[in-house]
């Protein structure tokens, strides 16, 4: 009984609340809009054709949303976390906003500063700042497979440059590499989802009644 | 000199509170140690307990004051969080601290 362990029984129930797939799902829509929008940039330019493709994230965000409410949520139930992991998911989000904006601002700094074609700068920069985003998000949410996406991403970037470079793929690879990081994150996700929908709903209306009498 | 030594080898065990000695009862009160509040599906799903089973242990725990249900609504379901009251959270600490005192004072 000694052996209880405190900290990974709440890791797991973490866990357990939050690695429903969803997230992977999220992650490769993500993924799927720099596959896309290249082919758009050439009429739109970059900024409006990212601009184009959020109401498809959105779109997909809101089924993942409605996905989460009706058919997850009921499954896998509710848990509210304590200070120690508030803290800890306060301190993801804090770390996110700031990899962000500095990416943002080199990716900026570097259009400006170095605008005289596609150099390995670009990728590797690129790259990074994904690997810090999922590493970052693969220790505070507890999902290694993050880590895993983030080194998938930075390889592939630079890959997809290289590919490029040798006249094999157009847009500096990026619609091979997201493209199919998109499809392989897709598919873990659906995998995690999937085995967690055919989990039997306890009950019709998504409660437990007997419950209701304690 | 330990108890266990005092009572010619045996601890005793009547400082071992019997409402968290059940395995059921401690598998939902860890679970419950380590969130805030969960509803019961999380509660089902976590401990492996069937439903009914669930109910009758919360029963127990809630008579003895070591949990509550707040009865509440999600949109237009009904949804119930558990949590461990205070008492029940420190009947847990106490219920560990007692077993590894009682672990170590077993005979070889």
């Amino acid at each position: 009984m000694s052996n209880i362990d405190l900290v990974e029984a709440e890791r797991r129930s973490f866990r357990s609340a939050t690695d429903t797939g969803l997230w992977d799902l999220r992650v490769a829509a993500l993924a799927s809009m720099f596959a896309i929008v290249p082919f758009w940039s050439a009429t739109l330019g970059d900024f409006w054709s990212a601009l184009a493709y959020v109401p498809v994230l959105l779109v997909v965000f809101g089924v993942l949303r409605w996905v989460r409410e009706r058919h997850v949520r009921p499954r896998v139930g509710v848990a509210r976390f304590g200070a120690y992991r508030r803290g800890r998911l306060r301190r993801f989000t804090v770390v996110m906003l700031v990899v962000n904006v500095i990416a943002l601002v080199a990716g900026a700094v570097a259009a400006v500063r170095f605008d005289s074609g596609p150099t390995w700068l670009y990728p590797f920069a690129f790259g990074l700042s994904l690997l810090v985003m999922f590493s970052a998000a693969a220790y505070y949410l507890e999902i290694p497979r993050f880590f895993v996406y983030g080194l998938l991403l930075i390889g592939g970037s630079l890959v997809g440059e290289e590919l490029f470079r040798q006249g094999q793929v157009t847009h500096h690879g990026y619609p091979v590499v997201f493209g199919s990081s998109a499809v392989l994150i897709a598919t873990v996700g659906l995998i995690r989802l999937g085995s967690i929908l055919r989990r039997a709903l306890p009950s019709a209306a998504g409660h437990a009644p007997e419950l209701d009498d304690v | 000199m330990s108890e266990a030594e005092a009572t010619g080898g045996s601890p005793s065990l009547d400082w071992i509170d019997p409402v968290i000695h059940s395995p059921a009862r401690l598998k939902i009160v860890v679970e419950l140690y380590v969130v805030d509040a969960a509803d019961a599906t999380f509660l089902v799903h976590r401990t492996g307990l069937t439903w009914g089973n669930l109910s009758t242990h919360l029963g127990k725990l809630e008579d003895a004051g070591y949990v509550k249900v707040d009865k509440g609504y999600d949109g237009k379901k009904p949804r119930s969080l558990i949590s461990l009251t205070d008492p029940g959270r420190e009947a847990f600490k106490e219920y560990r601290a007692n077993m590894q005192r009682a672990l170590r004072e077993l005979p070889d």
